[in-house]
């Protein structure tokens, strides 16, 4: 980015360089991503220790919220792209160097997999409902049955969601308050945390709130490190070449 | 503009994408659109562009923009003219011929000798994308 922006103020369309390529979609991904990513992470660590039936909030209730996520915030980042109809060229290569192509792989895999999580509770969830065909009942008792594996390959793609964000935005050489190696570790922190939060709104039993009260004070502690980390190298930067101290 | 009254100096530039040898551009690009080819030029395979504006986001030099057909698009060097063997257009065109191109491998090539010859810098060093844009200075 040039330094005449910061200076002048001026944002003139098709004359001053572009500012704003990405819009209020990209922030609402942003943050329902980390939220989806925090409380997938939680329900599979749980399942994967074999203590899901101490946190129900978490692999029942907050899980719901998931895909509803989910498919609201890839509709978002569906509708900030400008060449729509050529997005499938995102599942015509495997790009390592880029974290927006680990982003689009990982969202392939894991949105399907929460939909078949929330699935597998259905019958606890709304125990009066039945199933209406007998292909959903198999399907329903194969994902309980599985629900450990499922759990499994959530909980390293939960992690890659939550931090390719940072990275992503942390490769833009342009923008220098970005450019760290801070900001994926933060939005990883701040997502767990997030997801935390949603947890402790649905829990009902003491054991599960304190619990989950713990775990977010301590993420907010980690966050709070992070981010006078991150700030902190800047206002150094800047007090020394304003001759301060 | 630089420098501390009296001592003021004004630089006149024309600017373009850098065409660099280290790409934030091409490193962002999730479908491979963005590529560098044979010879150093960054180009934009429109077909396989998303429109995601990753890349536009990423480059120093401000050089990209959205197409109104919804792909990214750029300075390409004047490829198509290249082909012909003929020059970029900014370049053949100039009234005042302050610009030069050329095969910067080729030690002989009049390039290679000015950047020889004369000084030179490239713009935003400190963000480390090797461009091949020089600006002669002096």
């Amino acid at each position: 980015m040039q330094e005449e922006i910061f200076i002048s103020g001026r944002d003139l369309p098709k004359i001053d360089p572009n500012l704003e390529i990405w819009h209020f979609p990209i922030a609402l991904y942003l943050f329902l991503g980390g939220l989806a990513a925090g409380i997938i992470f939680f329900a599979a660590l749980f399942t994967v220790l074999n203590k899901e039936k101490q946190v129900p909030a978490v692999v029942k209730y907050a899980m719901i919220i998931v895909p509803i996520a989910f498919t609201i915030g890839l509709l978002a980042l569906f509708y900030d792209l400008t060449h729509k109809l050529y997005f499938w060229q995102l599942y015509t290569t495997i790009r390592l160097e880029s974290p927006m192509s680990w982003g689009a792989w990982v969202l392939l895999v894991i949105t399907p997999l929460s939909y078949l999580w929330v699935f597998s509770y259905f019958s606890e969830i709304i125990p009066t409902w039945k199933l209406p065909f007998k292909f959903l009942n198999q399907l329903e008792v194969f994902l309980v049955k599985n629900r450990k594996i499922m759990a499994i390959i959530l909980l390293p793609l939960a992690i890659i969601l939550g931090i390719y964000t940072g990275i992503l935005l942390s490769a833009f050489n342009s923008r220098p308050l970005w450019n760290n190696s801070i900001l994926g570790p933060l939005f990883l922190t701040s997502g767990l945390s997030t997801g935390a939060a949603a947890i402790l709104l649905l829990s009902k039993t003491h054991f599960e709130k304190s619990l989950f009260t713990k775990i977010d004070l301590a993420l907010i502690i980690v966050e709070l490190a992070l981010i006078i980390t991150h700030d902190h190298g800047y206002v150094c930067r800047f007090c020394s070449s304003t001759g301060g101290t | 503009m630089n420098g501390a009254y009296p001592q003021l100096e004004l630089e006149l530039k024309t600017e373009r994408c850098n065409h660099c040898e280290n790409a934030p551009c091409v490193r962002c690009c999730p479908t491979g659109a963005s590529h560098i080819i044979e010879g150093g030029i960054v180009l934009v395979t429109p077909n396989e562009c998303i429109g995601c504006g990753a890349c536009i986001e990423s480059c120093p030099y401000d050089a990209r923009f959205q197409h109104p057909g919804g792909y990214v698009d750029k300075c390409t060097f004047c490829h198509h003219r290249l082909e012909k063997g003929q020059l970029p257009a900014c370049v053949s065109v100039c009234p005042t011929n302050c610009m030069y191109f050329g095969d910067l491998d080729d030690p002989t090539s009049q390039v290679s000798q000015l950047l020889k010859t004369r000084k030179h810098k490239v713009l935003a060093p400190e963000a480390g994308t090797k461009p091949h844009v020089y600006y002669l200075i002096k």
